[in-house]
């Protein structure tokens, strides 16, 4: 046994340091995301849609190498000390967490963030206009005023909103802060019902039926990833259920105005793009993205309107963008 | 030493099970006194003997070992005074651990384990003395694993373990009901030889007349919960296994019905 | 090809946890106490060093204080066991639910940045080491520093009677041992040092993440369990190395495993490379093992 496990650790060794490195052409994009959930898969799917789109050829002008944490942070850091060391000419970490490891570990190697609410919360640069140094991004808060602006025109006696999300993510938790501190100038109160894991969001949605007149998700990987069974919560509980972008309004959600996470992959793709022309991400401001052309089309799902009792006038179809 | 004023013990109180194992029971065993203790099933000896060792609280009644009332105090603080052997020759060491670890262990009974060292050079003379005591080579063996020792051996080592930290009391739990015949006899010795040179008050409860009559100085039958014989030394001496029958007869009004009493 | 950054940086990831795995040997092995605490006390010495830090705290202090914060989930857990009788095992995974709303209260967030404050790592500027090699550093000096404590404490007086609770706790006791101090103790030093793990994991990081103590358990776990099978011993002082060594290999096969240019593996694998580790390690054959009976344990 001991001979066998010196043996394959002298093959697993030697093939490593044997194998033959790239040679420099393709310009190197490491990728890595906290967890792979459907919606950080678009922002994936988005980057390299917007890559595309610029004229970049996989294999020939450019290698993208996505790797997923699984959620595990010691996995993630590893991966992240791996990218370092691989030396590419931009790194692009997803969602907070891998953002702040990344910034951890490498203060010149080029890093574009996307898909952090709040960059400045996650002390990852310290404003958004040029914020220096090797990092910048594309952050996603959400719009709030316009938010609940429309989920009022959908639902005018709004009183009190229901808010769906998991209270272990940043960027949800950013987001709540900030409704809870319009609610009282919109005339409406906030009653929260925090998710503490996938299996626990339908349970946080019935909570709420019955005691609120709406209910808002955030951009929550973890209710997203469950979405339907909050759908199926809202629709017995006759509860206008509402979110932060447009698939899960495809999927079942009445509106929202404005995040497309493909988009927001494509907007990254831009800003990777500049960079690796050369340009320093400390020169580059953060993009925010409800700032963004086409970032308050109001999506629509009809069907799902109807199935939670809520009636949509005429002129209000009219305004949307995509109505599903 | 011991001193047992009026203890009685009943289980499942208030259900169709309720029992009272033991009823009354009051003697004082002097310094020094090796008693032997012995009953039929359901007599009640080990169920005193777990009230001694702090395994069992009674419902009424004193417990004094040594002038101190131990009868509520926890197992392991009484452990300072009161030393046990078991009858599963596995329960009394920790089989992993080298002979000499389980001494360091017994050593620390009674002083405050602190963050010295446990297996002091002190600690290991000690022990290289009081095994050769018993003539089985466990001297040479210190850092041998428990496992490796037969049962008797380790029964021997517990013996010996009881000696270390000042303990005044011995309690013996039919420790060689376990063993096979010649280890069972060899342990008995070695008991015997041990307690006399340490002078240590010793309770040993057995399923055995023979063994009950051979070995201590003094002997107590236990039936259905209260003491039915009492015999000193110099009644003993010429007892025979026949004659404690014929007594618990008289007494009792009704045979012994234990086999394994008689036959043992 | 395996880089310099990705091996020190599965070394530097090795050492932290393996303060996790030691934590684990002391409860799993000495005390034979199934301790699922850890997966709530790693996130919560991140979380109360990360809160102390951004407060202005000296990182040193700040780590020591998560270390002692660590220390106190241990006990509450050996409360729970050792008062209200609940089941070891059970009592681990109910103050390890209990530390994830704790730890979100400590932060008042989720996530607490750490990329602008003073680490214990930052010295490493100062005096001209380049920052790959400062964790490592640091990470040695610590990992020796607590295998030197853990052995010598293992050799004491006290260190034989906590090894008597795990090994048979009747026998401990009729020696006059207080097994319930020893396993609170047991428990309260296993997790001092998974506190002091998260401490040091987070700023590594970047960020205390209230997320960070998912897994946790078993990776100690594949590390106590595939380093006593590397180096079986009797002999505690290479036992304890040996779950240090267990960790930093597990993370350097974990980096293998990620440079997925050959052997077709990758990240989503990672689960699956360490329970085949941790089957291999127990069922290998001709190897002899502390085999996983359940004993006369610490907490009955």
């Amino acid at each position: 046994m001991k001979a066998l496990f010196v043996a394959s650790a002298t093959v697993l060794i030697a093939s490593a340091v044997g194998g033959v490195p790239a040679t420099a052409s393709p310009k190197k994009i490491d990728m890595i995301t906290m967890t792979d959930t459907p919606q950080l898969l678009e922002v994936h799917d988005g980057i390299v849609a917007g890559l595309k789109q610029l004229g970049y050829v996989e294999g020939k002008d450019i290698q993208i190498d996505f790797k997923s944490a699984q959620g595990n942070f010691g996995t993630a850091q590893q991966i992240v000390r791996q990218f370092v060391g691989d030396r590419p000419d931009v790194i692009v970490p997803i969602t907070t967490p891998t953002s702040q490891a990344t910034a951890a570990a490498t203060k010149d190697i080029p890093i574009v963030f996307t898909t952090v609410t709040d960059p400045i919360a996650a002390k990852l640069v310290s404003k958004l206009d040029k914020p220096g140094g090797n990092i910048s991004g594309v952050s996603d808060p959400v719009p709030i005023k316009q938010m609940m602006t429309m989920i009022k025109e959908f639902v005018p006696g709004l009183k009190k909103l229901g808010l769906v999300y998991d209270p272990s993510l940043p960027n949800s938790v950013v987001t709540v802060k900030q409704i809870k501190e319009v609610a009282t100038t919109m005339g409406f109160t906030t009653v929260e019902s925090a998710a503490m894991g996938l299996n626990n969001v339908p349970t946080a949605g019935q909570a709420l039926v019955g005691k609120v007149d709406a209910i808002f998700v955030p951009n929550d990987t973890t209710v997203y990833a469950v979405f339907e069974s909050l759908v199926k919560v809202a629709q017995d509980g006759k509860v206008p259920l509402f979110t932060a972008e447009r698939r899960s309004v495809q999927r079942g959600a009445i509106a929202t105005i404005g995040l497309d996470f493909v988009r927001m992959g494509i907007v990254t793709a831009g800003m990777i793009d500049k960079v690796l022309k050369g340009t320093k991400p400390g020169d580059l401001d953060v993009i925010d993205m409800a700032e963004q052309p086409g970032a308050l089309s109001l999506y629509i799902n009809k069907g799902a309107a109807e199935k939670m009792g809520v009636k949509i006038s005429p002129e209000l179809l009219k305004k949307a963008a995509e109505v599903f | 030493m011991i001193t047992l004023r009026d203890i009685a013990i009943t289980f499942n109180k208030g259900t169709p099970l309720e029992m009272p194992a033991l009823r009354d029971i009051s003697f004082v065993v002097p310094q020094g006194q090796f008693v032997t203790m012995i009953g039929s099933n359901g007599a009640g000896k080990s169920t005193l003997l777990n009230i001694l060792a702090g395994e069992l609280t009674p419902d009424r009644g004193l417990i004094l070992v040594d002038e101190d009332d131990v009868t509520r105090t926890p197992i392991h603080v009484r452990a300072g005074k009161i030393a046990r052997l078991f009858q599963d020759p596995r329960s009394g060491i920790c089989e992993d651990m080298s002979i000499l670890e389980n001494i360091g262990i017994s050593a620390g009974r009674t002083s405050p384990r602190g963050f010295g060292f446990a297996l002091t050079s002190e600690i290991r003379e000690k022990a290289v003395e009081r095994l050769s005591m018993l003539g089985l080579g466990l001297e040479k063996r210190l850092n041998d694993r428990v496992a490796l020792l037969s049962g008797g051996q380790r029964q021997a080592l517990s013996l010996i373990m009881a000696t270390f930290g000042s303990a005044k009391v011995l309690l013996l739990d039919e420790h060689t009901a376990a063993l096979d015949p010649g280890a069972a006899e060899q342990v008995m010795r070695l008991t015997d030889e041990v307690v006399s040179q340490f002078g240590i008050t010793t309770v040993m409860v057995t399923h055995s007349m023979r063994q009950a009559l051979d070995f201590g100085s003094r002997l107590i039958m236990l039936h259905q919960g209260r003491i039915m014989l009492d015999i000193r030394a110099d009644e003993r001496r010429s007892m025979r296994v026949e004659d404690l029958v014929q007594l618990f007869r008289r007494k009792e009004g009704q045979d012994l019905s234990d086999d394994q009493l008689l036959l043992g | 090809m395996l880089s310099l950054f990705a091996l020190v940086g599965a070394v530097e990831t090795g050492l932290v946890f393996a303060l996790v795995a030691l934590g684990s040997y002391l409860t799993f092995r000495v005390l034979d106490f199934p301790d699922l605490t850890v997966e709530g006390s790693f996130p919560l010495g991140a979380a109360v060093a990360a809160k102390l830090m951004v407060g202005g705290v000296d990182p040193w202090v700040a780590t020591l204080c998560g270390g002692l914060a660590g220390a106190l989930a241990g006990l509450v857990t050996a409360f729970l066991n050792l008062k209200l009788r609940i089941l070891h095992i059970l009592a681990g995974i109910l103050t390890g639910i209990a530390l994830y709303s704790v730890n979100l209260r400590v932060m008042s967030a989720p996530n607490v940045g750490l990329l602008n404050v003073p680490t214990v790592y930052s010295f490493g500027e100062a005096w001209g080491i380049p920052s790959l090699y400062v964790p490592l550093v640091v990470l040695c000096v610590v990992i020796v520093i607590a295998l030197i404590l853990i052995d010598l404490f293992l050799a004491t007086g006290f260190g034989l009677a906590m090894r008597a609770t795990g090994a048979n706790s009747r026998m401990a006791k009729a020696n006059g041992i207080n097994t319930a101090a020893m396993t609170a103790a047991g428990l309260a030093i296993a997790n001092g040092l998974t506190g002091l793990g998260g401490a040091l994991f987070a700023q590594m990081l970047g960020a205390a993440d209230v997320s960070m103590g998912i897994g946790v358990i078993v990776i100690a776990l594949a590390a106590v369990i595939g380093g006593t099978a590397l180096m079986p011993s009797r002999r505690l002082p290479l036992l304890t190395l040996a779950c240090v060594l267990g960790s930093v290999v597990y993370r350097i096969l974990i980096a293998f495993a990620l440079n997925s240019d050959f052997v077709g593996f990758t990240a989503s694998d990672v689960n699956l490379v360490t329970a085949i580790l941790v089957v291999i390690a127990l069922f290998a054959p001709g190897r002899k093992f502390p085999s996983v009976r359940i004993r006369q344990g610490a907490a009955k």
